[in-house]
């Protein structure tokens, strides 16, 4: 029984090692002009010239099948390019959702006819996708998502908003997440993703700024949109575990804790190759934080590597499962996951960090139904307490 | 690493669990009101974690051991049980007495920190000097670095050659002062290797607190876990509490970090005592420790805060070996000043290289 508080050692991968100093010298000479301000960016950056020449060198869907456009490289290839584009600022915002989760999630439900249609493009740096999963009453709790899917002639139409969505101004194609069946008995179930083409009439898209002037947010309106039967994704119906799937792509990446990077590494030339001792100490805490969430992120993209545990599975364990089924799905869905959104951060007054989504799903998972997990993972507790061994 | 590998750490961690759950603190009640003794240590604890050959567990297999990375997965264990023995620094001592020559002890040992001071004296040699916060100093054979002529040796003294005054540390463990002034025979002396400078023991040293940390944060992470399901008021567990449940995933994600950050230390020191992988570990070791201790605490409330209650076993012995073989301050300033030298620029090769 795997402790869910453990991450394997990250793999060496001496093929991986020679593609960063590959990748390395690609942003030397791209970036040598990008200024820190422009770097600072990361990942929020958008360069569309940038994404197709990243597209060319065969550097988005790497680890796609080659009939798809992808380079059938390995997941840990890919995690040394990704962050070193990360490290660099590289202006990677246009084709980022498509590589990390939209273009994974078509290969994971979609038909071959949306892969062969899209995904090639995705690979050169030519197609772009945002999320549509956010709205104005619907953030953490998702499976309250109002946008409404109903069954028309050929298709369906489609009405609601959607809020947030990073690049939907940039974007070709959006995976929508909307409701299919408000009859459904139980709010999980009745939900379906789509694959949006963007460009269909009656959707319109409206900026939102942040308080720096930056546009990457904006409001996605859904008036009455016909959308043919084929942009349905994977099942009706199925929406709920097919989003949870997509969302657990988001996680773990290492764009988790080094969009701040350039500001740490300008700190670091700020305070000059003599620091002051609080400067050194600072420089030292934030580096070893850095150092750990990496390794933690490595180790996930190992187990990618390894194909282990991130084939099609649902995400959200049903009461009909097995004990240990439901154990095993529960920890992998949650423990990578989970505690990889905790970001460095300065202690506040009482030690606690602010309260995330997936800090409470953890603790919901300590606390309530997963007590066969911690059975086995304290099994060697069990005399004291006098809880029983679990197989 | 190979299935049969995994198989091996496993049985291992098995039969060492087995082994320290009878021998440690946190669930014997019993044990926690022994008083430590003349030896900081039960005797016959100690003869029986011997004769499971645990003393010699870092040493390489042909020479007894199971190698350096088991033997630092039974330091984190024994830091899960709050086990009430020299036994880490008797392991870590062992493995340098073999990796320069000398012979591995079969009493327990205990490690220098910083180098001591060693002058040549007739045919052979004097040690002198100071030790402070020595873990069992008072009734361990001691283990130390000391320099003569730009070279240095490890030199070991055998319990009885200085001189001890006992302290504690939070947790109430032994950590001596001890004064050194004696003769030391060739026997007992060897160089140490170019690549080994006068930080070998405290990195070694800083290695194994990290493991002991990442052990006895999970162990406290599971307790208050536990607590948490069984504590009930106002009608529910307390842990059905959202307010709980994010005090519970705040110390698993820091018990989390800890334990990544103890696998790093432990393959650092598997692999040449690199510092910068050890500083980092000891850094976000230390931080987990502390605000793991603390959360537990709030969770657990007033029975928590009894000395019947097993949990200040552990949220002590966080609280103290956070400050051990270098506190998160001092690591994090020297891993700090060698970043800021290299610069700006270089800050992510540089990262990318630990």
């Amino acid at each position: 029984m795997v402790d869910p508080l453990s991450f394997l050692t990250p793999p060496k991968s001496a093929v991986a090692e020679t593609l960063r100093q590959e990748i390395r010298a690609f942003l030397e000479d791209e970036l040598a002009h990008r200024s820190p301000l422009e770097r600072a960016h990361s990942w929020n950056g958008a360069d569309p010239q940038f994404s197709r020449r990243l597209g060319a060198r065969g550097w988005i869907g790497m680890t796609w099948p080659k009939r798809y456009g992808g380079a059938e490289r390995s997941a840990l290839e890919r995690y040394v390019v990704i962050e070193e584009l990360l490290a660099a600022g590289a202006p990677v915002a246009a084709h980022w959702i498509a590589d990390r989760q939209s273009g994974p999630t078509l290969l994971r439900f979609g038909t071959q006819r949306q892969c062969l249609d899209i995904l090639p493009r995705v690979a050169r740096g030519e197609c772009y996708f945002c999320i549509g999963m956010s709205e104005p009453d619907v953030g953490s709790d998702l499976a309250a998502v109002k946008t409404r899917a109903v069954h028309a002639e050929g298709g369906y139409r489609v009405s609601g908003t959607k809020l947030w969505t990073t690049n939907g101004h940039l974007a070709h194609y959006m995976i929508l997440l909307a409701r299919t069946d408000a009859a459904a008995a139980e709010r999980h179930a009745g939900l379906s993703q789509f694959v949006i083409d963007l460009s269909t009439p009656g959707i319109s898209i409206k900026p939102i700024y942040v308080p720096s002037g930056e546009h990457h947010f904006n409001e996605v309106i859904f008036d009455d949109v016909f959308v043919p039967a084929d942009t349905l994704l994977g099942t009706e119906g199925d929406g709920w575990q097919q989003v949870m799937s997509e969302l657990a792509l988001e996680r773990s990446g290492p764009e988790r804790f080094l969009s701040s990077f350039t500001l740490f590494a300008e700190l670091v030339r700020v305070c000059g190759s003599q620091p002051s001792e609080r400067a050194a100490l600072a420089i030292g805490r934030l580096a070893s934080h850095l150092i750990i969430l990496r390794r933690m992120s490595r180790s996930v993209a190992g187990i990618r590597h390894c194909r282990r545990q991130w084939s099609r599975m649902p995400v959200q364990s049903s009461n009909r499962k097995s004990r240990r089924l439901r154990v095993a799905s529960s920890v992998r869905a949650v423990h990578p996951a989970a505690t990889h959104t905790m970001r460095p951060c300065w202690p506040t007054p009482s030690c606690m960090l602010p309260p995330s989504r997936c800090g409470v799903a953890l603790g919901r998972f300590f606390a309530a139904s997963s007590r066969a997990a911690w059975d086995c993972a304290k099994g060697e507790y069990s005399d004291r307490f006098g809880i029983i061994r679990s197989g | 690493m190979t299935s049969q590998a995994e198989d091996i750490d496993a049985i291992i961690e098995a039969s060492v669990t087995r082994l320290f759950i009878r021998h440690g603190l946190v669930h014997d009640r019993a044990r926690r009101n022994v008083p430590l003794g003349e030896a900081g240590y039960d005797p016959g604890g100690w003869k029986e974690i011997q004769e499971a050959g645990l003393t010699f567990a870092m040493l390489e297999e042909r020479h007894g051991g199971v190698g350096m990375k088991n033997g630092f997965n039974i330091a984190r264990l024994a830091g899960a049980n709050a086990l009430p023995f020299p036994l880490c620094e008797t392991m870590a001592a062992n493995w340098l007495l073999a990796a320069v020559g000398l012979e591995p002890s079969d009493s327990a040992l205990t490690l220098a920190e910083q180098p001591l001071q060693l002058q040549r004296a007739g045919g052979g040699w004097r040690l002198s000097g100071e030790a402070c916060d020595v873990p069992w100093g008072r009734s361990c054979g001691l283990v130390a670095l000391a320099a003569y002529e730009a070279q240095m040796y490890l030199i070991h003294c055998s319990h009885g050659q200085f001189a001890t005054i006992p302290g504690i540390n939070a947790a109430g463990e032994p950590r001596d002062l001890c004064k050194f002034d004696c003769a030391v025979t060739l026997d007992r002396i060897a160089p140490v290797p170019r690549s080994c400078g006068p930080q070998t023991v405290v990195l070694l040293g800083a290695a194994l607190r990290s493991a002991q940390i990442a052990g006895a944060g999970r162990a406290v992470l599971i307790m208050a876990v536990d607590y948490a399901r069984e504590r009930r008021q106002f009608g529910r567990a307390i842990g059905g509490f959202q307010a709980v449940q994010q005090l519970l995933a705040t110390m698993a994600t820091h018990a989390a970090a800890a334990r990544a950050a103890a696998d790093l230390a432990i393959e650092s020191a598997a692999d040449g005592l690199s510092e910068r992988p050890i500083a980092a570990a000891k850094v976000r070791a230390g931080e987990a420790a502390g605000v793991i201790a603390a959360v537990a605490h709030q969770v657990v409330g007033a029975i928590g805060f009894t000395r019947e209650h097993p949990l200040h076993t552990l949220t002590h012995r966080l609280w103290s070996w956070r400050d051990e073989f270098g506190g998160e301050s001092a690591w994090a300033t020297t891993l700090g000043r060698q970043l800021a030298e290299a610069g700006g620029a270089a800050l992510w090769s540089e990262i990318t290289a630990i």
